[in-house]
This record gives C-alpha cells, sequence and structure tokens, in this order.
C-alpha cells in the first residue's frame, strides 16, 4: 500500500513542476533559416508590376502571365538556344577564355536586397552579357540586405543561391541592332524560369519583374497575322525587334553597395572591376549627339541614338561618377547634381528623394521626342505634380501623377526595399516630397500634419463625365478605389441648387456601383467616401453632365469612332493623330496609328495596340487620354482633348468620346 | 533580504531562488520529516539528500572556437528524496523527487529552479552479489530559467544495468532517450545516449568514477550571427541570455561525446564531498555549404565541487 | 612507531601497499596485490582460508595478520586506525573495521562454531548461519542472535546495534529492565543501549550509520550465503546527468 504522505510529497513535486515550467512550444523569435525572409505586404503590394498590368477582359493581367512570358522568349530565344543557364552561358561565351570576362561580389542594399556575384563579359563579336548569383540568407527580421548574403556570395554558399539571373545585350534573332534580354535560371536545375519572385512578394511573370526597373515597356501582346498573340514590336525602337521591351543595362551605383570584409572582395579591391563593368554599361546605352561617348573605343564603340528612341541619359551619371569623359578617376563618386535641379535650388528633394527612390529605373526611362519620366531636371519632375484645382474650369496640363503614385496608391517607388526604405521612421523622403506637393497646391498631411501614407482609404469616383439622360440610367463605380470594403454615394449638387436636386436618384448608394438618374440635364455634382474598419476616405468627388442625349450613346462607341478621331482632324488645319503616329517620323512615338503610306492601320494588331494605351486599373491615366489631353505629349493637346473645361463641352468631345468608350469596356 | 537593495544581477538571483528555491526547499525537508514508520526508508533517517555545489564552465555558450567562449560560474542547490516501494521479492519501484537551482555569476538568465520527479522500475534476479540490476526509468523535469527562452519541461526515458566487477569496482549502464521543450524550438532538443559508468571503491576511502557517454541529436550553440552556423542551424533566435552583445542560439544535428572523472569523497556524518571534471565534445552532423568550410567542434570543460548531505 | 602511523595518506598507503605488493615489480601484479587494490571477486573462501582482505594494521592473536592468517573460532582480532580488515570463522563472516578489539568464542577449543562474539571497543560488522544461537557482548550490552546479520559499534558510554535481518533479542547490561526482541527484513530498527539511564531507559532508537547493503552482501557470499533482501538499501545513485 502507498503511504498517504507519498502521496502527497508526489503531489507537491508535480504542482512545482506545472507552476515552475509553464513552457513549452516554440517562441515568437525563432527563425527557421530554411524560410525566406519575411517580406510581408506593403502599400499596394504591386511591387515590380506595371501599373499599367494590361488588363484583359477576363480581369487577368497580361503582363503577369504565363502567356506573356512564353511570346517573349518566343520573341528573343525561339529556338530554345538558350533555355538552361548552361546553353545560355556558352551562347554568351562564357569561361571560354575568349574576350573579356570579370567578376565582382558585392551586396545590393538598395535594390533587391541580394548579395549578388556579378559575372560580366564582352565577346569579340561586342556582346555583352551579364551572370548574377543572388544569395539571400534568413538571419531574421524583415527583407533586406545582410552582411551574411555577401558572405555568402563570397564563399559561393549554394545553400543561400536563390537566384541566377542573367541579361545579354545581344541582336536579335534575326540579327540587326543589339538590345536587352532577360533571363532567369532556377539555381538547382539550371532551367530557365517563367517566374521569378525578387522580393518575397510572390512569383512574377518574366520579364516583368526585370524590365519594370529596367525602363522596359510593358506593352500588351498583339496578334499576328495569323491571330497568335506574340510580344509586340515597339514601333521607334533600333532594332525594330519583338522582344525588344526598350529596357536598358543599369548603371552600378557603387556607392549603394555593401561589400565584404574578406580581402579580394572589399571596395578598394574591387573598384577597378566595377569601373570596367560600368563601362560595359555605357557600351550598351545608344549615344546621343548632345552627350559625351565616356568609354574608350578600345572596349566599345557605342551606337548612334536614333532621335526616336531612349538617349542614353543615364551615361551622364556613370560619366560624372569617374570623373568625366574618358573617366579618369577610378573610384566611383557619386556626386552627380544636373544643373537644373542645382539651379533650381531643389538640390535637396533631388537627393533625399529622386536620387535614393526614383532616379535608379527613371533614367532608364524616356525618349527623344519625350523624356519627362527621365526626371532629369526639375521641371520634368514637377510636370508630374500639377494641382488643378477643385472646379471648373481647371488647370491646364494638371498631373497628380506623384502624389497618386507615392501617397495614394503606394505603388511607387516601385521595389519593396526601396518602398519600405522611403516610408521608413528615419527616412528624409517623406517630409521632401510632402513640402514640394504642398508648395504644388496638393493636401498631403493628416490632420496632426503627418504625411499621408499608402494604405488608407482612397474614394476613386472614377473620371468625371459627360452622361445622356434619356440613354438610361447610369452606373457608376467606386471599384478603383483603394483599401476600401465599405462605400458611401450621395449627390452633393445639382442644377437647381437644391440638396438634394430635384429629381435626381441614387440607387444602391451604398454600394460599388450604384445607379444615378437625372429627371434634368445640367450638373451635378456626387461625392463618394470609402471606409476600411474605422478609417474613412477624404470624399471625392464626381461631376457628371447629364445632357438628354449623347451621339452616339455611351454604350455605342466602338473602336471605329476611336479611330475617326485619330485619322481626323479636329478642325481645319488641326494637327490630327496620324499625322505624327506613323513610320519614318523624326522622334516619332512608340505606337503608330497609320502605316507609311499615312492611311489608317487595319492590321490584327493594331486595336490591341491601342487597347494596350488603356489602363483600366486608373482609368485617369491611360495615355490613350492623357497624352492627346496635353500630359507629356510631344504632339501637345489635339483639339476635343481640353480636359480644363466641364464635361460635355465640344472643346472635350473627342476626350468624353474616349472615356466612354473606356467605360464601356473598350469594346472593339 | 529587501528589494531596494537589489542593484547587482547577481544579488537578485540569490533574492530569486531565496523566494523560489529556498523556502520552497525547507517545506521539502518538513514534509520529508513527517515520513512515517511504515514508509521505506533509505540509508537516512529522513530521507533528503540535499547538495550544494560550484561549477565553473568554461564554454558555457558552447561555442566552436576560443574567442568566441564565454566563461561562467554556477552556485546550485539541490534537494531529493526517493521511496523504494516492493513489488515482489525479485522488483520493485523506485520514486525519487527533485527541487532545486542554479544561479549563475557572469549571465543571471541562465539560473534556474526547477522540479523533477521520476520513476524506476527495478529488477534484480537473486542475492547474489554479482547479479546485476536492471531497470526501467523514466523521469520529467519542469524547469524556469530567467531566460524564457528555455523555460520549460525535458523528459528522460530508458534503460540501465548495474553490475559489480569487483568488491570495487562497479560498472554502470544506460540507454537513454531524452527530449526537451521549451518556450523557444532552439532549445527543443532531443537525443538518443549510451553512458557506461566505471566507479571504484578507493580502499582508503570514497569513490573515484569515470563516467563516458555519446549521445547524437540535437545540440545548442551561441554565438555571434556568422555564414557556418547560419549553414548547419535548424533554428535560431536572438538569445534572451546573451544580450550585450547580442548572440543568436541555434540548434543542431550533433554527435557529443562526455567524459566525466569524479571522485567522491565521505565527509562527516550522512555527508560527502563530490568533485568532477568534465569534457565534453560536440561535432555538428552537417558541414557547412561552401569550399574550403570547415565542420565546427564545440568543446566544453566544466569542474563542479558538490557536497552532498543526506538527512 | 609504527612506520603505518606515519602512514594518514590514502593515496600513500595504497602506493606503499601496491609496491609491498610488487605491484611495480615489472611483472604484472599478483593476483593477491590487485584484489588488494582492485577488489576481488567474493566467493566462498577456500577452506583453510579466513582472510579475505586486510587494510592496514591487524593483528590476530598478537601477531601480525596476514592474507594466510587463520582465524580460530577463539581468536582475538585487533585493528589499527585507519585499518580494516574482512575474514570468516566457520560460517560466520565479518568487517572489522579501524581500532576494533574483537574476541570469538567457542563451546569447544578446536571448534570453528561460534558461539560468541566480545567486542570490547570498535565497530564490526558480522553474519551469522542460522539455526545456531550466538551471543554478542559489548560493554554495556548483551544480544542474543540467531542466523542474523548485524552491526554494532562499542565505545564505553553505549552500544549502537542494528538488526540488519533477523530476530535479536537485545538487553542492556546494567539494568535488566532494559530489554528489546528485534525482528528486522532490512534494518528496520537500529538501537542504541546505553548506560545510566533510567530503569527501562537504556535502549533507545538510532539512525542508521556506517554499514552498507553491499557489505552485507559481500560477506555472504564469502560464507556462501545471500542477504535475505534483494536489492541494497536505497536506490543506485550514479553521478546526475546535468550537461
Amino acid at each position: 500500500m502507498i503511504p498517504r504522505r507519498l502521496v502527497v510529497f508526489a503531489g507537491s513535486a508535480l504542482m512545482t513542476l506545472m507552476l515552475a515550467a509553464c513552457g513549452g512550444g516554440g517562441s515568437g523569435g525563432d527563425i527557421l533559416p530554411s524560410q525566406p525572409q519575411v517580406s510581408s505586404a506593403s502599400g499596394s503590394d504591386s511591387f515590380l508590376l506595371f501599373p499599367n498590368p494590361q488588363v484583359q477582359p477576363d480581369g487577368s493581367l497580361q503582363t503577369n502571365s504565363t502567356a506573356y512570358t512564353q511570346a517573349y522568349y518566343a520573341a528573343i530565344d525561339p529556338t530554345n538556344a538558350k533555355d538552361t543557364l548552361v546553353k545560355w552561358k556558352a551562347a554568351n561565351g562564357f569561361d571560354t577564355g575568349t574576350g573579356t570576362q570579370i567578376t565582382a561580389v558585392f551586396g545590393d542594399s538598395r535594390d533587391l536586397g541580394y548579395g549578388r556575384r556579378m559575372t560580366a563579359r564582352i565577346s569579340p563579336d561586342g556582346t555583352i552579357a551579364f551572370l548574377v548569383e543572388n544569395y539571400l540568407t534568413n538571419p531574421g527580421g524583415a527583407y533586406a540586405l545582410s552582411q551574411l548574403s555577401i558572405d555568402a556570395a563570397v564563399v559561393r554558399d549554394t545553400r543561400w543561391l536563390t537566384l541566377i539571373n542573367a541579361i545579354e545585350f545581344s541582336p536579335g534573332p534575326a540579327g540587326g541592332t543589339s538590345f536587352a534580354k532577360f533571363f532567369n535560371f532556377d539555381p538547382s536545375t539550371g532551367r530557365r524560369q517563367s517566374t521569378v519572385d525578387l522580393d518575397g512578394r510572390g512569383e512574377k511573370a518574366m520579364p516583368g519583374p526585370c524590365i519594370t526597373c529596367h525602363g522596359g515597356r510593358g506593352d500588351a501582346l498583339t496578334p499576328d497575322a495569323t491571330g497568335k498573340l506574340v510580344f509586340n514590336i515597339v514601333q521607334n525602337s533600333a532594332s525594330g525587334a519583338r522582344g525588344d521591351v526598350q529596357a536598358q543595362l543599369a548603371p552600378f551605383e557603387v556607392g549603394t553597395f555593401k561589400f565584404s570584409t574578406t580581402a579580394g572582395f572589399t571596395r578598394e579591391e574591387q573598384e577597378a572591376t566595377l569601373k570596367t563593368m560600368n563601362e560595359l554599361v555605357l557600351c550598351t546605352y545608344p549615344l546621343s549627339p548632345s552627350r559625351p561617348s565616356g568609354v574608350s573605343q578600345n572596349i566599345c564603340k557605342r551606337r548612334n541614338a536614333v532621335a526616336s528612341e531612349w538617349q542614353g541619359t543615364a551615361s551622364d551619371l556613370i560619366i560624372n561618377a569617374y570623373g568625366g569623359d574618358g573617366l579618369p578617376n577610378s573610384a566611383f563618386l557619386d556626386t552627380f547634381m544636373p544643373a537644373d535641379w542645382s539651379s533650381s535650388g531643389q538640390q535637396a528633394l533631388y537627393q533625399n528623394v529622386v536620387v535614393p527612390s526614383c532616379r535608379g529605373c527613371h533614367t532608364l526611362r524616356g525618349t527623344g521626342a519625350q523624356s519627362d519620366i527621365d526626371l532629369t531636371t526639375f521641371a520634368k519632375f514637377q510636370s508630374f505634380a500639377k494641382f488643378q484645382g477643385n472646379d471648373y474650369p481647371k488647370l491646364h496640363g494638371f498631373d497628380d501623377r506623384i502624389k497618386a503614385h507615392v501617397i495614394d496608391r503606394g505603388d511607387m517607388p516601385l521595389a519593396k526595399i526601396i518602398y519600405d526604405a522611403f516610408w521608413s521612421a528615419t527616412s528624409p523622403g517623406p517630409a521632401a516630397i510632402a513640402a514640394f506637393l504642398e508648395a504644388q497646391g496638393f493636401t498631403v498631411r493628416d490632420a496632426a500634419g503627418a504625411v499621408l501614407q499608402p494604405g488608407r482609404p482612397i474614394a476613386d469616383p472614377g473620371p468625371d463625365r459627360v452622361v445622356g439622360r434619356t440613354q438610361g440610367p447610369t452606373t457608376l463605380s467606386a471599384v478603383r478605389s483603394l483599401f476600401a470594403d465599405a462605400y458611401s454615394w450621395s449627390i452633393v449638387s445639382g442644377p437647381d441648387g437644391v440638396t438634394p436636386p430635384t429629381g435626381a436618384t441614387l440607387t444602391n448608394p451604398n454600394s460599388v456601383n450604384p445607379t444615378f438618374s437625372a429627371a434634368t440635364d445640367g450638373k451635378y455634382v456626387l461625392q463618394l467616401v470609402v471606409s476600411n474598419g474605422s478609417r474613412q476616405s477624404d470624399p471625392a468627388r464626381l461631376t457628371l453632365v447629364v445632357q438628354s442625349a449623347l451621339v452616339p450613346a455611351a454604350t455605342a462607341i466602338g473602336f471605329a469612332d476611336v479611330t475617326n478621331v485619330l485619322q481626323k482632324p479636329p478642325c481645319s488645319g488641326c494637327v490630327k493623330c496620324i499625322d505624327c503616329h506613323k513610320p519614318n517620323v523624326p522622334s516619332g512615338p512608340p505606337v503608330f496609328f497609320a502605316d507609311a503610306s499615312g492611311s489608317l492601320r487595319a492590321d490584327a494588331a493594331f486595336y490591341a495596340e491601342i487597347r494596350s494605351r488603356i489602363n483600366f486599373t486608373d482609368i485617369s491615366a491611360s495615355p490613350l487620354l492623357r497624352k492627346p489631353s496635353g500630359n507629356h505629349h510631344g504632339g501637345g493637346q489635339l483639339g476635343g482633348f481640353d480636359t480644363s473645361v466641364l464635361p460635355g463641352d465640344p472643346a472635350r468631345a473627342n476626350y468624353d468620346l474616349f472615356l466612354n468608350w473606356i467605360l464601356n469596356g473598350a469594346p472593339q | 533580504m529587501g528589494r531596494g537593495a537589489l542593484t547587482d544581477p547577481f544579488a537578485e538571483q540569490v533574492h530569486t531562488v531565496w523566494r523560489i528555491a529556498i523556502l520552497p526547499l525547507l517545506s521539502l525537508c518538513s514534509v520529508a520529516h513527517a515520513q512515517s514508520a511504515e514508509d521505506v526508508t533509505v540509508d537516512s533517517p529522513f530521507g533528503v539528500r540535499v547538495d550544494a555545489g560550484y561549477m565553473y564552465d568554461n564554454n558555457v555558450n558552447r561555442a566552436p572556437n576560443g574567442q568566441q567562449r564565454l566563461t561562467d560560474q554556477f552556485y546550485s542547490l539541490n534537494a531529493s528524496a526517493s521511496r523504494s516501494l516492493p513489488v515482489n521479492a525479485t522488483s520493485r519501484v523506485v520514486l525519487n523527487g527533485v527541487f532545486g537551482g542554479d544561479m549563475t555569476r557572469f549571465f543571471p538568465k541562465l539560473g534556474r529552479v526547477f522540479g523533477e520527479v521520476g520513476a524506476a522500475f527495478e529488477y534484480r534476479k537473486s542475492a547474489e552479489f554479482y547479479a546485476p540490476t536492471f531497470s526501467l526509468f523514466a523521469r520529467g523535469t519542469a524547469e524556469h530559467f530567467g531566460s524564457e527562452q528555455r523555460s520549460g519541461y525535458r523528459y528522460s526515458v530508458g534503460v540501465s544495468a548495474l553490475q559489480p566487477i569487483t568488491d570495487r569496482i562497479d560498472l554502470f549502464g544506460v540507454l537513454a532517450h531524452s527530449g526537451r521543450n521549451a518556450n523557444s524550438s532552439v532549445f527543443d532538443a532531443n537525443d538518443n545516449s549510451v553512458q557506461l559508468s566505471l566507479e571504484y571503491s578507493v580502499p582508503s576511502d570514497g569513490t573515484l568514477y569515470l563516467i563516458g557517454e555519446y549521445r547524437k541529436g540535437n545540440a545548442v550553440s551561441t554565438g555571434p550571427q556568422s555564414l557556418v552556423n547560419l549553414d548547419i542551424a535548424q533554428v535560431f533566435v536572438a538569445d534572451d541570455a546573451y544580450t550585450n552583445p547580442q548572440l543568436i542560439s541555434y540548434r543542431f544535428e550533433a554527435k557529443t561525446v562526455i567524459a566525466t572523472l569524479g571522485y567522491n569523497l565521505p565527509f562527516g556524518s550522512y555527508g560527502s564531498m563530490d568533485l568532477s571534471w568534465r569534457w565534453a565534445q560536440s561535432t555538428p552532423t552537417q558541414s557547412p555549404n561552401f569550399p574550403g568550410a570547415s565542420t565546427p567542434r564545440y568543446v566544453d570543460n566544466q569542474f563542479m565541487v558538490v557536497y552532498l548531505k543526506r538527512f | 612507531m609504527s612506520r603505518s602511523r606515519d602512514i594518514d595518506d590514502p593515496r600513500r598507503r595504497l602506493l606503499i601497499r601496491a609496491l609491498a605488493a610488487g605491484f611495480f615489480s615489472g611483472s604484472l601484479a599478483s593476483p593477491k596485490a590487485m584484489a588488494q587494490i582492485l577488489g576481488g571477486r567474493p566467493a566462498p573462501l577456500p577452506p583453510g582460508q579466513s582472510v579475505y582482505r586486510i587494510d592496514g594494521q591487524v593483528q590476530v592473536d598478537g601477531a601480525p595478520a596476514t592474507m594466510d592468517t587463520r582465524i580460530a573460532a577463539n581468536s582475538t582480532i585487533e585493528t589499527g586506525p585507519n585499518s580494516q580488515v574482512i575474514y570468516v570463522v566457520g560460517a560466520s563472516a565479518f568487517i572489522q573495521r579501524s581500532e576494533s578489539r574483537v574476541t570469538m568464542e567457542t563451546k569447544e577449543s578446536d571448534s570453528v562454531v561460534l558461539s560468541g562474539l566480545q567486542l570490547l571497543t570498535g565497530k564490526i560488522l558480522s553474519v551469522f548461519p542460522g539455526g545456531n544461537p550466538v551471543r554478542l557482548t559489548t560493554r554495556n550490552a548483551t544480544i542474543g542472535i540467531r542466523g542474523t546479520g548485524v552491526y554494532m559499534e562499542s565505545d564505553p558510554e553505549q552500544t549502537y546495534f542494528c538488526t540488519c535481518y533477523g530476530v535479536a533479542d537485545i538487553g542492556a547490561t546494567a539494568d535488566p529492565a532494559s530489554q528489546e526482541t528485534v525482528v528486522s527484513s532490512q534494518h528496520d530498527r537500529p538501537l542504541y543501549i546505553l548506560t545510566g539511564e533510567q530503569a527501562g531507559q537504556n535502549i533507545r532508537r538510532a539512525p542508521f550509520i556506517n554499514h552498507t547493503d553491499q557489505e552485507l552482501m559481500l560477506i555472504e557470499t564469502l560464507v556462501g550465503r545471500t542477504t535475505p533482501f534483494v536489492f541494497p538499501k536505497g536506490e543506485y545513485s550514479g553521478p546526475r546527468r546535468t550537461y
């Protein structure tokens, strides 16, 4: 028999055990090295996706689709001669002892957070290729560069080899002018990958994650003569080749890199190699007659730029960093301050915003005809921030793109690490951009004075427009509102000055798509407020001009109506679209509306190319609307596209036609 | 001890252990004192043993090389009691319980209080001198460290055999599986071990013992983050006991060899003094994944003095 | 002064004994020398052998004892400081500790059957065969046993007596009123037998001290028997696993 005191003793011991321990299970700080670094969503979480992703009628995003990738590689590698790393390296002459081949190891702290082992080479035929092994360790914490990733790249610790990227600068399959091509290979199998997750925010279709930052265009696929969707040809490109998205190699901004302390891999020891790499990058840039070559002809002879393409803007940065033409200095020193930024007294804005958050990608964009987007002058930067006021008539050249992308949508900066750095607590960026936008008239701070950040509910009631009263109720849409899950519409004013206006109704005012009806013609102002939990948006206004009937009716507008505008002058002697949008025009635009004879295009790809100029995720940002309205358009504002006047005004009849066509889904 | 006087982490540990460990210790003794005559007694009046010890550890963080090694000193106080319950003439069940705590000199959060209960089923075929004693045992320990990550519980199950070789020499062998479940999964460890002990009763007095043990399973090391330890780690955490500078602890698979040489000298009535030196070496089973990397080895030496007293 | 009195370092005594046994003489040590140091393999002693082990200074009937000394049933065995001897007399076996003087008693001079044992001073662990009564005496206690294992310590003021197993009739020599019979299975009732207390109060409960079940098992083995219990008192407590 077990003595009672023994039972008491055992019970006391057990109680002690339970009270003393209270343990077991994992703690929140535990990190599994085998798992990738945490990369949580921020902003609109659309990193490395085109702001116009080419929404298809079925809602899919074409530039992030398998079809897009397949079309790209069908264009640049139709015989799959480079569908493995081994094949690609062989095709580009790696490790053959020919040409010049160099390797550098550094940490990319600003852009992608990898330890990078980069091998570059120029072959005797002038083709240039870069192969990058990307190492990403997980030492805990958020997604960012760690010194261990650099160490892994130095010793080539295959456990942390995450990605293998490659860029080659070579002619297309049919020969001709070289252009940049982008590849990604599986580190384990060596097979070419169709998708890549560069930043922990999910797999995305190649070549999108690369070319969004390398200056590439995100045009839609277009049907060939057989109807098969193929990669679009950028009409003003020098190569004229499918697959040439006008992307560029980026300068190596050595000052933004981190380096190992291991002998042979310090910055000082690799400075010369990195300079050679920058020279190879320069070799890929077209040479504008207004700019020095930079590189010695012993290395390469840069191709003269055609007027319509990107003019090698980024070469200014490289040449300046190495002390001028001829690159006399051995070490990279970024003191580049474009003259206009300096003379405008905006050095701080340039250093605190443009350099860390914009320049890396934007300096690779623009064309000879229209280069505002490269932000190389304060005036260009300012052209994307023109406040229009809240009522009509509005400011000519209104542009809210900086506020829209940076403060509202959160899809710029486009790279996650850069985005998170911009919005970090110690970053000078938000205060600098807020001061700039406020100076342009925008409201970018909350009641407490803090700079507004993306992620807050933003109401988007759609663009102001003209509607036909007798042609049925008007369906409104709040679907393009951001970070919202509840909606509240109201009618603010009407032509009779009564609130609510007589005879005007809103059906389902708390839905995404209410319907609006009016009994009388005139200007109506509606208001949309959206919310997400307890957070509420600022009210956004929508001006609807009601006319008894539109001709054609909004739902009856077809592609033919649109092309009619493209080919007809809005007035006698006025410029029409096809005057420039055709072949053989110096500094011509990238999309043609007419053939070489000047006749409207009739090929199968034309509709797709026009539709490609519509941004269904942000309709007001559609180039098809903005360009003829005078926003960053070589042709300026065209007749019938004056958005400073009320919808329905004849001065914006063409704009209203285009807008209603787009709102109806842009049917063919 | 007034709380206002506590400015030294070591002194704070003393207070904590006094409050958590010493007072319950005294109550444990009082429980033992109340044992009735019907209870099976051990070779001391109340069947309780108290031991107070000091240990110097020259690699408390189990680091792989000299520069990263940290030393510490441990002061321990434990009380244990056991009871035997006969099953039949050749088998019995032995129950035991331990309660105690450690304090440390330099890394306060390595200190702990713990409670342990164990049971063993023992079988011995006869009372013949050379008849071996076989045991099937299980033991569970709950422990609370200053380091929250380390707190949790452990268990050990296994079999053992005690075989007299001569009237002065005993051979003891153990096969065991041990596991640990802590708040941080870094300290969740499992291993299988085999241990052989040789005990020699010195003719003059005391017992000399030599223990060899081989373990295969999880081990934990603490040090600065490096590519080597990141490569072999299954899981790691910023250690809450080593915060200045901040070190990480990581768990990995390893083979561990432990050797202990000790001497136990009877000391006074129902007392003894135990001196020992323990050497342990752990070798990871996985090597770092880059050319030229060497597999680290973790070597630890512990020097212990323990005074044991039975009541 | 005896050389042994200079030896108070156990390690030195061990070394000297090893030298005396020829342990370092080049050839492998003799089995006896090895047994002295590493312990022997207990087994019933061969006929004619009385001594199993000698540690230190031991005299039998006034003469220094060796492994070959024969201890008769009426011998007197004395141990010096830091000394111990394990020996057999007939079917009885003993561990006599240091500074002890024991006289064996027998009814016939040439018999090996013990009838009594006098512990004049010191400590002794004893096992006796069953069926043969033996009288144990100290300065102040008289104890009758039959087939027991017992442990006694004797000094002028008191006797410590533990009936390890078996039956013992215990009496205080100077106090007939102090009598007790103990039936024990495993050290159930150690006692002090005192002198000078009130009548009937000269036997008192005592703690368990200074002897082990392993020793009992050893000496029972020397006489071809086993203890009645299988498990030594207390569980095996090897060094704790704390690494």
